[in-house]
């Protein structure tokens, strides 16, 4: 799988990660600005902006990384639920290898079963 | 069979969505102004309102961000306790035929009086011989009370 279509497939996993790294650079970077700073009046703006700021940053990458997990159990629990609405219960034994594997947390695109629901993301 | 309603892409509504953006933005926006005020003031007394109103901003985006992945996980539960019977019916596969069903299951052997289902332990190791229950009736055979005791009169 090439950049692109990684980038496109795990786009809210790679902005978790860019986003991880801007928050800990602006935490680093406020805390540097801060220790430089003699009096408290000039230690508190880096404070808000690298202490706070990087904070929120990485509150925003942990609900990327979170809604990316969500996204890939709710595509798969449609596909189970595709499959067996194509091939409900007592007309043949499902196996557990039919049901679609979870996936996705190791970076890969998620395995889609031809016919299933479409790996599009919003 | 699972009804397969026309479901969204993703497990959130659009409201969910308007709330996670609305909260982040006021909460950057929040942190931004606090960060202006508090470098234009000189004291620290004077900064601490606008260090409050910056963590007012966290608290707010935090918030929204908390909301978001709380109605995201709620639906993938919603879904999985509906897909949950239906998988397990799919996995179990057709269900058995009842034992000593009229399918020629039932078995006894030539002197028997009685007929048994194939696990009665009362023909185990016995040379039986399977046949159909009317079969079995024709020979003059009666249930066995122990294992085809509904069959016998339920005694």
């Amino acid at each position: 799988m090439d950049l692109l279509t990684f980038l496109r497939y795990q786009w809210d996993r790679a902005g978790a990660w860019l986003l991880v790294a801007a928050g800990a650079a602006l935490l680093v970077a406020g805390w540097l600005g801060a220790s430089r700073q003699l009096v408290p009046a000039g230690q508190i703006p880096y404070v808000i902006s690298g202490g706070l700021g990087g904070v929120f940053l990485l509150g925003l990458a942990a609900v990327l990384w979170l809604s990316a997990d969500l996204r890939d159990e709710w595509r798969q629990l449609q596909e189970i639920a595709a499959k067996l609405d194509a091939d409900p219960a007592g007309e043949r034994g499902t196996s557990p290898s039919d049901i679609p594997e979870r996936s996705g947390r190791n970076g890969s695109a998620p395995a889609v079963a031809e016919g299933s629901v479409p790996p599009a993301r919003p | 069979m699972v009804a397969v309603p026309d479901r969204p892409a993703i497990p959130w509504r659009t409201v969910d969505l308007i709330v996670l953006y609305a909260a982040n933005v006021i909460g950057a926006v929040l942190l931004l102004a606090a960060w202006l005020a508090a470098s234009g003031s000189v004291s620290p007394d004077g900064q601490v309102p606008w260090l409050n109103l910056a963590l007012a901003g966290i608290i707010v985006a935090g918030s929204g961000n908390v909301v978001w992945l709380l109605a995201g996980r709620r639906r993938v539960g919603t879904l999985r306790r509906s897909l949950l019977p239906a998988l397990l019916d799919a996995v179990a596969g057709p269900p058995e035929q009842a034992a000593g069903s009229a399918d020629g299951s039932l078995v006894a052997t030539a002197d028997m009086t009685r007929y048994h289902d194939p696990a009665c332990l009362l023909v185990a190791d016995k040379p039986v011989v399977p046949a159909a229950e009317a079969e079995h009736r024709a020979d003059g055979r009666r249930p066995c009370d122990v294992c085809l005791v509904e069959r016998a009169g339920g005694r």
